[in-house]
């Protein structure tokens, strides 16, 4: 299983690296904005991604829609602040397979990835 | 800009820093502020547009963002990570805003800077300032949010 993380802050992407390691993903990559991600998911091949939505170059929810063009059964956790559920919904919409709001805890991320493992 | 909408900010800035620290800051009263801003070692500025338009804004010194980044087991301490930080707790703060004030509430990604004097915002524009200490620590954010 790979994960790839992608978010604009380095605190975000080394606290979900921290977290994820629970789970002993064989790789895990990080990309900080949405252009950078789809060309390191293109390269990589994630089973996992988790993906900001605010961030410079491409925003996360244009990302998720190209990913899962690229590869229709990977798993997406939207993971953003952005706390209107207009939001939540409009991930879910475009392909994403959860959404988790920051700020978020190591138990709140791992039990989001949990669920995700589930379906 | 609402006692309500002021108690919104106060509501999510409590909810982050226990969420994230295990340690409840303590809100002072808000303050109205004019020309000089009260800047601290770290700030970070998210720009709203939309609906709103204006700046929201958190200054933190540097003592409390290194507490902060070791409540969250963060090793790195140096420039980059600060700077990183303090952009990432405004934009989470201001972005959970949108809950109370709607996906028009738009929110652009931080702008950053270390030392007291360098911002974005001009000085005639009115803030409200939310003093709070955090641990030993003294804190500002500021919003200046035109209807």
């Amino acid at each position: 299983m790979k994960l790839l993380i992608v978010d604009d802050s380095t605190l975000i992407r080394r606290a979900i690296e921290r977290f994820a390691n629970k789970f002993q993903f064989d790789e895990i990559r990080s990309a900080n904005n949405g252009a950078n991600a789809l060309k390191e998911f293109k390269n990589f091949l994630p089973d996992v991604v988790t993906m900001d939505i605010t961030m410079p170059e491409m925003d996360g929810l244009t990302c998720v829609e190209a990913i899962l063009r690229e590869k229709p059964e990977v798993q997406i956790l939207v993971i953003s602040a952005l706390a209107d559920k207009s939001t939540a919904v409009e991930a879910i919409k475009r392909g994403a397979s959860g959404f988790l709001l920051k700020p978020f805890t190591e138990e709140t991320l791992i039990t989001s990835l949990e669920e995700l493992f589930e379906e | 800009m609402t006692e309500k909408d002021l108690k919104v900010f106060i509501d999510i800035i409590c909810h982050y820093f226990e969420k994230t620290t295990s340690h409840a800051p303590e809100l002072k009263e808000p303050v109205i502020e004019l020309n000089q801003f009260r800047l601290l070692d770290y700030t970070g500025f998210i720009k709203i547009s939309g609906n709103n338009q204006g700046w929201v804004y958190i200054s933190m010194p540097k003592g409390m963002l290194l507490d902060v980044l070791n409540c969250m087991g963060e090793s790195l301490s140096d420039r980059s990570i600060l700077l990183d930080s303090v952009g990432e707790i405004v934009s989470i703060i201001t972005s959970n805003a949108r809950e109370h004030f709607g996906a028009q509430f738009q929110i652009s990604v931080p702008v950053t800077s270390a030392g007291k004097e360098n911002t974005p915002i001009s000085h005639e524009m009115p803030r409200f300032l939310l003093p709070f200490t955090w641990r030993e620590h003294q804190a500002y954010v500021g919003i200046a949010l035109l209807a």
